[in-house]
């Protein structure tokens, strides 16, 4: 099914492989950048993955700054002071190396340094770059947000306690690094969670209204590997291959949820992450199916076709046409199940611990989440009360 | 063989105008702003969504770069056309082209389409845009067809026959004439 209208736009270029970091500093050098700023999290220095990133400026006359103090969930007050980091150390371009909260927050410092401001909250929305920002390469540690494909940052408002959401195509990293050296420490849980939304990222964006045929090529690409790999990096954490294989799937599926954008699972997750402080990923394996069932009336047709990306072409060739998107879904339940046997991944609200209170305010915050407007079937209050009660147990 | 020489061995062409689409598109937004302003007097749900709105909130309508705008702005709960001059909206809504405009304010595209198709972008805060979409949904009930309604928005918004007919007489007869 091919829409009235699309558009796509993916601008990053990919280094992916054994010691792709190594070219790093060739890189910088295409890019015009002498010296750039590192922003990193403490974990990351614990894992010991800046002596990789040492070595990869080793021999190469580019000094660089580091700034390690970014938080898990990252405001403007952090925003505001990298970005006096950056005017101070004479940084010309920034790197950053983490998960999702130090991507967004290397974006948002962008955003500042490059339009000379100290006000986060005058870019607040959408398409409201008017220039290109300085240089920015990318190295995910996690695999799952796909930050390092998309053109959006979260960023917490530390007053109002809110997050505000920054889109613009200027904020699509420059280049993204997948070293499979970048994500061998990531724990086992961490893995799961953040794979689970890295898949979502791929189905939601490709049954939702924003779908096209190109974003969808990178979707079912993301949902092949993922299905292939995800269980089995759980099994053996240290198996750089498969590693690899989530970092390629996690930004595939990036490049699919940019262009195509969310539905009612992200909306979801969303408003439990405000309210309850429930993990994204988390969120994400919760709602995964309910968010699937409750557009089997629009979209059905599509689900079932994901069947054949998730589950491999004989298998899909086994079920009769009409019982695929059931199939489907009934795929990513026992896929949830494993993930719940290995490493005790929630399933339910309730493995969560969430408490059935909190359940009307979340469905109030989903239906004005972003997300919402895209899901192709209508999502009213009850309706999104209804999902959170069938997610509960 | 005859030769017209001209002073450069190229053409510049002066941006043009469409004008009778950006007429059109003037007297939909003028429908549309009344026809807001009307329905956020009798619509109980309308007033339940304009609640949560800040006060004196400055909605903008605006045709990329320099097209017809609508501004819309919050006051004792309803929301009127009102001038914007002095100061920022709170909220723009670009829609990218004529032509877009054209096809969006002769509702032969919907509102969430026009996101999704990035006919529109939006500056400002995502959940009263939701909220106004739902807000649109209702007062399309009320100017429309339901089978031309079905094509604008997901799911039609339930309102019964009698309100539908009655507040469908107000905004021909008094919303978009007086404003009422
Ligand atoms: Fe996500």
């Amino acid at each position: 099914m091919i829409p009235s209208y699309f558009e796509f736009y993916n601008p990053v270029k990919i280094l992916a492989g054994s010691n792709a970091l190594d070219n790093l500093a060739y890189e910088l050098m295409n890019l015009g950048a002498k010296s750039p700023l590192v922003v990193t999290d403490k974990g990351i220095l614990k894992a010991g993955l800046l002596k990789v990133i040492k070595n990869a400026f080793s021999d190469t006359n580019i000094p660089f700054s580091l700034f390690d103090n970014i938080p898990q969930d990252s405001s403007d007050l952090i925003v505001k002071e990298l970005s006096n980091v950056y005017r101070e150390t004479n940084s010309d371009s920034l790197i950053a190396l983490g998960g999702g909260s130090v991507i967004d927050t290397a974006k948002a410092v962008n955003i500042l340094v490059t339009h000379e401001s100290d006000n986060l909250f005058d870019f607040v929305g959408g398409d409201f770059l008017k220039k290109p920002l300085k240089p920015l390469i990318v190295v995910p540690t996690t695999s799952g947000t796909g930050s390092e494909a998309t053109g959006v940052a979260v960023i917490k408002d530390s007053e109002r306690n809110i997050k505000m959401g920054f889109s613009s195509q200027h904020l699509i990293p420059d280049v993204a690094i997948l070293d499979p050296r970048m994500t061998l420490t990531l724990p086992p849980l961490l893995t799961a969670a953040t794979g689970m939304d890295a898949l979502t990222h791929a189905l939601e964006s490709s049954y939702c209204l924003q779908r096209n045929p190109v974003s969808s090529a990178f979707a079912y690409s993301a949902i092949q590997i993922l299905s292939n790999h995800l269980v089995e990096v759980i099994k053996n954490p240290k198996d750089p291959q498969s590693r690899f294989a989530l970092s390629i799937a996690a930004f595939l599926a990036g490049v699919g949820l940019s262009n195509s954008l969310a539905g009612i699972v992200h909306a979801l997750g969303h408003a439990t992450g405000g309210i309850c402080g429930l993990p994204h990923g988390i969120a994400m394996n919760i709602f995964l199916p309910h968010g699937l069932r409750y557009n089997l009336g629009k979209v059905g047709d599509l689900i079932g076709e994901l069947l054949l990306p998730l589950a491999g072409s004989e298998y899909f060739s086994e079920i009769p046409r009409e019982e695929r998107s059931k199939a489907a879904i009934q795929f990513i339940e026992s896929l949830r199940d494993s993930l719940y046997h290995l490493v005790s991944l929630p399933r339910t609200l309730k493995e969560a611990q969430i408490s059935k209170e909190d359940m009307n305010q979340i469905a109030k915050d989903a239906i004005n989440d972003g997300a919402i407007a895209f899901n192709p079937e209508e999502v009213d209050f009850k309706d999104a009360l209804n999902v959170l009660m069938m997610a509960y147990d | 063989m005859v030769f017209i020489m001209s002073d450069h061995p190229y053409q510049t062409f002066p941006a043009g105008q469409r004008r009778g689409k950006k007429a059109i598109i003037r007297i939909a937004f003028f429908i549309l702003g009344r026809s807001i302003q009307s329905a956020s007097h009798f619509d109980k749900i309308i007033q339940t969504e304009l609640n949560e709105w800040p006060d004196s909130f400055l909605l903008v309508y605006k045709v990329f770069p320099n097209g017809p705008e609508l501004a819309l702005c919050k006051k004792n709960n309803l929301l009127k056309r009102c001038k914007h001059t002095e100061r920022d909206p709170d909220m723009l809504i670009y829609i990218k082209n004529v032509e877009y405009a054209f096809k969006l304010m002769t509702s032969q595209k919907g509102s969430v389409q026009a996101f999704i198709e990035h006919g529109a972008f939006l500056k400002g805060d995502v959940t009263i845009a939701l909220s106004l979409i739902r807000i649109l949904n209702r007062i399309q009930v009320y100017l429309y067809p339901r089978f031309l309604v079905k094509r604008l928005v997901k799911r039609v918004p339930k309102i019964n026959m009698s309100s539908r007919y009655i507040g469908r007489l107000r905004l021909i007869f008094l919303g978009i004439p007086f404003g009422l």
